[in-house]
């Protein structure tokens, strides 16, 4: 076993620990001196209790992204990180980093957090979640984050161990719903591209509220939905959540000349016309545009009216025990997955 | 669209029940003293974070209003420069953008009736008529101009009988004393009806203020021992270690009994010592803290020495830095007696706290900064371990820290390993930052949000001002009529010695700042 430790900047203080062919026992001990060792100058440090973070498996083509996102989400630290990578050596090798913010004054407590990168061949990945378990810190929520769209879990165990798992399904194309549609029936799924169109939710939540308005919502017969370039997949989320908390059952989406569209019946048998086109470059937030209702006796648009959250707000917004923008996710999801079944 | 029938039965609204936070109603917020600081310093940088989280309508728009010579173009850029600077998340082009066509600058004095005339047309406009189902008109200005503004909007309509409906929301101090608090009261009360007011203390903004609610009746340990029998004395302390900066015009004829006391720390006092409300709204929590506030005992004026201390700075070191005295600051009147300093003794006659005190202290100039809520417990009746050995054991002490390192702590006793029974205090802590993620909202941006979904929870109703100025007066006509003046201590110290004398029965000592 090797190991070496570095000083990193003064803020963050980060040192760092390297080891090939450890163990799980390894890793904790060395996880408890890195943090003595940064408390060791006589400030007052604590240990970050927040959560626990799988990301699994992180894959050379987004690891960039991956460590950007984590270190993005800085002051807003998971209290450890688990980053499980595949290698072709039969080993299991550690990279661990604690990271220290140093108090702003004295008196005051600074907060460490660590982040373990776990490389591991192909059989110990199938099985990591026997090896995740002693470094999980218990009594913590324990969340999985798949950064890729379309990773396979690769052990289901880690699906019992985590109480959440995280996706977006807007880094991928729509198709990325279907399975997401599956996923969500078994365990909570914070989508962020959900939490995305959370303003979506409240504005036309807030366009029905008036009573002339909502005596219009059992008789519409179009809804028009502009999305962002590449975001389909957002407009479908929001169509299925408005056709599932409308009562309406939607037909299979149709794409023709770019422009896409989909039949759903409401609750009296009537028709609604969902159409989805593309906004022009550089509309939209959270990955639609803009929105109408349309009836017989009126219209109801939605417009555009606020950026949306950074990803580390919508991981803040998962940790809650009752996360808002996992609220109606699986009905929209379930009702977008049907729209892909059968699309022509 | 049909119109309504007495029978007909409205669909429920299938969206609402997905939605944490709703988003307000369609509105037009009207600024009075758009171009000052508080606007520059909270309220604008408030909005456009509103703005960025997605918590405001596609329909909201701001009109400033202020005496400047300026157009909608100078408020835009002044907006822009005030973002930039305090905004906490800093400024952001695309949310910037959104925001920027909304703002618009009508210039005039605020006893002009022709300036509200002139309001009243532009939001009587078809373009804010279309958009617009409220009008919110955020006073962040004098108090002297409330009684003047809010009869200036019901002289032209925008007042209790408004339609599209409107609210005011003012900030302290509501009064400088009880005959000028109900004076105010009634003049705004005679403009708005008393749902329409939302008056600020922003302390009740801070997340950590909130939690006191959330840590006493959410927690089932603690109810039990949150009473007069377990309970042994409560400190609540506001201490800053700055002075007055350039506040001079204000705070001299305030001090710190009226910018601290008869508000933040009486406001305080009641979350910690108030019944359970039986439901989270305003209505029942502000009845559950005016009928806390109503217990509390008015002293006679001759009693007012024995529970009050007051002290004003004097020269001193803090930070390695030597500051002056109060009178030496800038725009303070060499003879002043203003208070920077106040503790007080509060008596709750009431069952639960009979016998209990509260001890609230607040003071500038103090060694450090520190907000915190310090609830003593009694001792235990009975030690089982020979004195000789354990030596004094403190009682336990569970602190509600504020600011600046938000979170709880418990101490307890416990033994120190080794061979002999020696016992020393610990800690038992939690800090905010260790557990949840996420920056807090500034305390302008929830108390706006609120008002603009007409929460009125976390805002000051009118007896409830006016029961905090009943306590307060017999210490001010007390102190009209005294002839000494605070007494001194030294900036950078723990405050007038003074101040020690008021604790010192049963062993009890301030918590060292």
């Amino acid at each position: 076993m090797s190991a070496t430790a570095t000083i990193g900047r003064e803020y963050p203080e980060r040192t760092r620990w390297v080891g090939k062919g450890v163990t799980a026992e390894d890793i904790n001990a060395e996880l408890d001196r890195l943090h003595r060792a940064a408390g060791g100058s006589g400030k007052v440090l604590a240990l970050a209790r927040t959560l626990n973070l799988i990301v699994v498996p992180c894959s050379d083509r987004i690891e960039k992204r991956v460590e950007q996102a984590l270190d993005g989400l800085g002051g807003h630290t998971p209290s450890r990180t688990l980053v499980l990578r595949e290698q072709g050596k039969k080993r299991l090798d550690a990279n661990l980093v604690m990271e220290c913010e140093s108090p702003v004054a004295a008196g005051h407590v600074g907060l460490c957090h660590d982040r373990v990168l776990l490389t591991m061949d192909e059989s110990r990945l199938e099985h990591s979640e026997s090896l995740l378990a002693p470094l999980i810190v218990a009594d913590l929520p324990t969340v999985l984050w798949l950064p890729e769209p379309g990773t396979a879990i690769p052990d289901p165990g880690l699906l019992e161990r985590a109480q959440h798992v995280l996706v977006d399904s807007g880094a991928g194309d729509e198709a990325e719903l279907r399975r997401l549609g599956e996923l969500a029936g078994d365990i909570r799924v914070h989508d962020l591209a959900w939490g995305r169109l959370e303003y979506w939710r409240a504005a036309t939540a807030a366009a029905f509220d008036p009573a002339e308005r909502r005596r219009l919502l059992p008789a519409i017969t179009a809804v028009k939905l502009r999305y962002e370039k590449h975001g389909l997949g957002a407009g479908l989320l929001l169509a299925g959540w408005i056709a599932a908390r409308a009562g309406w059952s939607p037909g299979s989406l149709e794409r023709n000349d770019g422009r896409a569209r989909v039949q759903a019946a409401r609750r009296d048998g009537g028709k609604v016309t969902i159409e989805l086109d593309e906004a022009p470059p550089d509309h939209g937030c959270g990955g639609v545009d803009a929105m109408q209702f349309v009836g017989d006796s009126g219209e109801v648009a939605v417009g555009r009216g606020g950026a949306t959250s950074s990803l580390r707000d919508m991981f803040a917004e998962a940790l809650q025990p009752e996360p808002s923008f996992s609220r109606g996710y699986l009905p929209a999801v379930t009702a977008a997955s049907t729209m892909l079944d059968g699309t022509t | 669209m049909t119109a309504a029938t007495e029978t007909e039965v409205l669909p429920e609204n299938p969206f609402a029940a997905d939605v944490e936070e709703p988003l307000p109603p369609p509105t037009t917020l009207v600024i009075f003293g758009a171009t000052g600081d508080l606007a520059g310093r909270k309220l604008l940088p408030a909005v456009y974070n509103l703005r960025r989280g997605g918590l405001l309508p596609e329909s909201f728009h701001i009109i400033g209003i202020g005496r400047r010579d300026a157009g909608d173009e100078q408020f835009r850029a002044h907006a822009h420069d005030s973002i930039a600077t305090f905004s906490r998340t800093g400024l952001d082009d695309d949310t910037w953008r959104t925001l920027e066509p909304k703002l618009e600058f009508i210039r005039g004095d605020l006893d002009d009736p022709a300036l509200y005339r002139t309001l009243a047309r532009r939001l009587g406009d078809g373009d804010f008529q279309a958009g617009s189902s409220q009008r919110v008109f955020y006073l962040a200005v004098s108090p002297a101009f409330f009684g003047t503004i809010a009869k200036s909007l019901a002289a032209v309509g925008l007042g209790a009988e408004a339609d599209p409906p409107t609210r005011l929301m003012i900030e302290k101090p509501f009064g400088h004393d009880l005959d000028t608090a109900l004076a105010l009261n009634a003049e705004v009360s005679s403009a708005f009806d008393e749902s329409q007011i939302f008056r600020i203390d922003h302390y009740l903004g801070k997340e950590t203020v909130q939690n006191v609610q959330v840590m006493r009746f959410a927690n089932g340990i603690l109810e039990p021992v949150w009473n007069r029998r377990y309970v042994e004395h409560v400190q609540i302390t506001m201490a800053e270690d700055i002075g007055i900066g350039r506040r001079a015009g204000y705070y001299d004829s305030a001090g710190a009994i009226r910018d601290v006391i008869q508000n933040h720390l009486i406001q305080l006092m009641s979350l910690v010592a108030m019944e359970a409300p039986v439901r989270f709204d305003a209505g029942t929590i502000r009845d559950e803290k005016v009928k806390l506030l109503r217990s509390v005992r008015r002293y006679a004026l001759a009693e007012v020495p024995e529970y009050v201390v007051r002290g004003q700075y004097g020269s001193g070191w803090i930070g390695g830095e030597e500051v002056p005295a109060y009178v030496d600051e800038e725009d303070v009147p060499d003879d002043s007696r203003t208070d920077t300093y106040v503790a007080m003794r509060v008596e709750v006659d009431n069952w639960r706290w009979a016998g209990t005190p509260f001890y609230l202290r607040c003071g500038k100039r103090l060694p450090r900064r520190v907000t915190e809520i310090a609830v003593r417990f009694r001792p235990v009746p009975h030690l089982p371990f020979a004195r000789a050995d354990i030596g004094e054991v403190e009682p336990n002490e569970m602190v509600l820290s504020v600011q600046p390192d938000e979170g709880a702590s418990l101490r307890l006793v416990a033994k120190v390993p080794g061979q002999t029974m020696n016992v020393r205090p610990v800690q038992m802590e939690f800090k905010y930052g260790t557990s949840f993620l996420g920056d807090s909202p500034e305390a302008y941006e929830r108390l706006l949000h609120d008002a603009l979904l007409g929460d009125a929870t976390l805002f000051t109703r009118a007896d409830e001002v006016e029961e905090e100025w009943r306590i307060i007066e017999p210490v001010l006509q007390a102190w009209q009529e005294d002839p000494h003046g605070p007494a001194t201590y030294g900036a950078g110290s723990q405050g007038p010695p003074e101040a020690d004398e008021l604790l010192a029965v049963r062993g009890r000592r301030w918590r060292q700042l």
